[in-house]
């Protein structure tokens, strides 16, 4: 008996040890071995990509695709405007309806063939014909033609700034001819063919990615580039911060606030703070009571921790928002109106409302894995409580968080969903094409928003976007006024993003227009 | 019947009483757990009234003074909302021992009549009713209980369902093997004899005489259920925020560690406790109750 106790004591003591060892170890692929000076590694939280297919993914997967495949145009967050990238110059008719690019010559796919305007053509056509992902940015095109080798036309059912789009961060990418009659199985395998700067080597779902330079890249190599990129999943925030500290990782992102702190007094990890268009909103259930009742709405919108949740959770990383639109973009304006956290006014606005709060519970469904949310979700339930509302707090993975969205009966959806937002390109018009615009079919209008008056004010902004973008702007800001009057949602914050990377790495930068991407190519030491 | 008389018969008991005091108090180990859980439990009943920050539970947060370490004002520090954890971790008692009861006495709940009946009755009933503990036997308890929270949706009560419906064959079990030798004894055959119903003699033969094992079974289950109930809220399945569940404190603290160690390893030390002193107290009940041991 004692004998045996001692054992078991003794085994414990072991399965300590080996846990502690087992933490510090941190799971990494080590980037030793040959040619390791112009390795770069990123330790990501998320899987590097859902797929590969550059017509498809509409998600993480841009991180790996705007590093092998290019698009006509670039978005260019400093100056607002549209760089060239795979087209040389654009025009657009007087109406707008109708595009003319002169593609790029001597650009190489990676399977050697020649860039020119058919693989555009080709390309594109393929998006639009899948009509997966994002592929509805195109859904102004009639058709393309192409006028020679080199110079391609859209002709559009509707005026459209295909030069913005062309930029898109999804579904905007050029296809070599020969990929582009493969299906999303081919593409999946690590297999494509870009223009971009850097091959897939080897792609694992969930796990990895590696890239490696592609020699002959139309643009000119230096010696202090990097030539291979791993991209790596470590879900844990500490392990990410391990792995920087240790310099075995030179690039990662999203970490918890104590991560950074600790960061901060590294010698071997900077951090930088990069802008994003994400905008982090609760749409509020307007097809269920007692949220149809818009003083409702608006007691809710005085009763959530703005200062609290951007000082202390977010500890900086993001502001308030000022409506829909965020900041460095065009559409936003520092004069709409805020509401801010004030107890008393939400109390006024609850009398005024007529709900009666007792025993009244509301559910919020938030993206599972977030801390900030979690955190920030506590303090607004700590502030219903006191009107006497009760909140659940729902942590699930999004799919079926927006599962319970859409479902059919209004009464089973949730009263708040907690929604990121940025936009497929970078135009505002998009925060109010998906979470405003009336559907018929339940997609990312979580707000359940059905308003006419605001579906034709943003069509027209639409269409001016192209031919007068001031008066565009105009309307846009209107609609915010009346959508804020309105408290379709609670506009919490603009996100920045946090990245810690190796104080040795030089020329780091990241666009807002493609959240989530760093383009290894700018990038030596 | 004088006094005399009630005497003479309830002096065993008294005796057997004794002995079993006697038994516990020479055994140390179950005599420091016995004393560990009567704490813990006096702490789970006060946990309301004497801990010093009792807003912290639910209603108020102090997001300035977050991830404080410990310090005279907070003796376990505070954690992301600022709130103490000191506070939490002791009311945290009272969560954990209600809901370790509730889901240990529904699965005696449903254990011990399941058990008792295909004991006594044997035959077909026996077959089916052990069969389908069989089924639920063969699966890991946890992993049972993840699936049917996965099912149910996430939360404490759903939690003690599952931990429940995962837990009450073992009982059954037990129970069936002691029914199984009671039917045989002489004072059920009696009682079958004159005509008692057999749900009588279940209720007033079989399952009173079945009581002792059970009570060690549960003690010892106790511990086992608490760490259960800490896992699912560990994975998000259990107790949902803001409600002070040690698994779910940790799973919280697991982002912050190590800079913000203390709000780990106090929960954690609450757990190993809690679940220690009760595995302690099974191995020493189950010691005083053997009869061979009592010979001695």
């Amino acid at each position: 008996m004692k004998n045996k106790r001692l054992i078991s004591l003794l085994l414990v003591i072991v399965l300590v040890v080996s846990l502690i060892a087992g933490c510090s170890g941190g799971g990494t692929t080590k980037g030793g071995g040959e040619g390791a000076k112009n390795l770069l590694f990123q330790a990501n939280g998320n899987t590097p990509y859902i797929n590969l297919d550059p017509s498809v993914e509409n998600s993480n997967g841009v991180m790996v695709l705007h590093n092998t495949y290019e698009m006509l145009t670039y978005y260019n967050y400093e100056t607002g405007k549209i760089d060239p990238m795979l087209a040389e110059s654009w025009s657009a008719s007087e109406d707008g309806k109708s595009w003319t690019f002169k593609i790029k010559e001597g650009v190489k796919f990676h399977d050697g063939t020649d860039l020119n305007a058919e693989a555009v053509k080709k390309s594109i056509d393929r998006t639009m014909e899948l009509g997966l992902g994002a592929s509805f940015i195109w859904d102004s095109v009639e058709s393309i033609e192409l006028i020679d080798k080199y110079e391609v036309k859209f002709n559009l059912k509707y005026p459209a700034p295909i030069d913005l789009i062309a930029s898109a961060a999804y579904a905007a990418f050029i296809i070599s001819p020969d990929a582009a009659e493969k299906d999303s199985d081919w593409f999946n395998q690590g297999n494509g063919a870009g223009t971009g700067p850097y091959k897939i080597q080897k792609a694992v779902a969930g796990e990895e990615v590696v890239l490696e330079k592609f020699d002959d890249y139309w643009r000119p190599w230096k010696e202090n580039q990097y030539t291979s990129i791993i991209m790596k999943k470590v879900p844990e925030s500490s392990a990410r911060r391990q792995l920087l500290e240790k310099e075995e990782a030179q690039i990662s992102v999203n970490f918890s606030t104590t991560d950074i702190e600790a960061m901060k007094k590294s010698d071997k990890v900077q951090i930088v703070q990069r802008p994003l268009y994400d905008t982090v909103v609760g749409c509020l259930n307007t097809e269920k009571y007692p949220l149809d009742n818009v003083d409702f709405r608006r007691a809710l919108s005085y009763a959530f921790p703005y200062e609290e949740t951007v000082n202390n959770v977010l500890e900086g990383q993001g502001v308030q928002s000022h409506g829909l639109i965020p900041g460095g973009l065009w559409g936003h304006s520092e004069d709409l109106m805020q509401y801010n956290f004030d107890l008393d006014k939400a109390k006024e606005y609850l009398d005024k409302s007529g709900v009666k709060t007792d025993g009244l519970t509301i559910e919020m469904t938030i993206s599972s894995g977030y801390d900030e949310y979690r955190n920030f979700a506590q303090l607004f339930q700590i502030n219903l409580k006191k009107l006497g509302i009760n909140l659940e707090i729902r942590e699930m993975s999004w799919d079926a968080q927006w599962e319970k969205a859409k479902n059919p009966n209004p009464k089973d959806r949730q009263d708040i969903f907690l929604f990121i937002w940025w936009p497929d390109y970078p135009s505002p018009i998009s925060w109010f094409e998906g979470l405003v615009r009336s559907e018929d079919k339940i997609f990312f209008n979580l707000s359940y928003i059905k308003n006419t008056d605001l579906d034709a004010k943003m069509h027209e902004a639409s269409m001016l976007t192209v031919t007068d973008r001031d008066k565009a702007e105009q309307i846009m800001i209107d609609m915010q006024k009346e959508i804020i009057d309105e408290a379709y949602f609670i506009h919490m914050y603009d996100k920045s993003a946090t990245y810690g990377i190796s104080k040795d790495l030089k020329g780091f930068t990241t666009n807002p227009a493609y959240p989530t991407v760093v383009r290894y190519f700018d990038l030596y030491k | 019947m004088n006094y005399s008389v009630i005497k003479e018969t309830i002096k065993p008991k008294i005796k057997v009483f004794k002995e079993s005091i006697y038994l516990l108090r020479r055994n140390k180990l179950t005599a420091i757990a016995l004393y560990l859980i009567l704490a813990i439990v006096l702490i789970a009943i006060l946990s309301p009234y004497i801990i010093p920050y009792p807003e912290h539970i639910s209603d108020e947060a102090n997001i300035q003074n977050k991830f404080m370490p410990p310090s005279g004002k907070h003796f376990f520090g505070t954690d992301e909302l600022g709130r103490d954890i000191f506070s939490r971790v002791l009311y945290g008692t009272r969560v954990s021992i209600s809901t370790g009861i509730l889901a240990v006495g529904l699965a005696v709940l449903i254990g011990i009549p399941l058990g008792a009946i295909a004991g006594f009755r044997g035959g077909v009933i026996d077959e089916v009713i052990m069969r389908i503990t069989d089924m639920f036997l063969s699966f890991p308890p946890l992993l049972l209980a993840i699936v049917l929270v996965s099912l149910l949706g996430p939360s404490l009560n759903n939690a003690i369902i599952a931990i429940a419906v995962s837990w009450w064959p073992w009982y059954t079990r037990l129970v069936r093997g002691q029914a199984i030798s009671l039917k045989e004894r002489k004072f059920i055959q009696a009682a079958q004899t004159i005509g008692t119903p057999d749900y009588k003699i279940i209720l007033k033969h079989i399952i009173p005489n079945t009581i002792s094992p059970v009570i060690v079974q549960a003690s010892m289950d106790m511990g086992g259920v608490i760490l259960t109930i800490a896992s699912l809220s560990f994975l998000g399945l259990g107790a949902q925020p803001p409600t002070p569940e040690w698994g779910l404190m940790i799973s919280i603290s697991r982002k912050y560690f190590p800079d913000v160690w203390w709000y780990s390893i106090f929960p954690g030390l609450a757990i190993f406790v809690t679940v220690l002193a009760f595995n302690l107290l099974g191995d020493g009940v189950r010691e005083i109750l053997d009869p061979k041991t009592r010979k001695k």
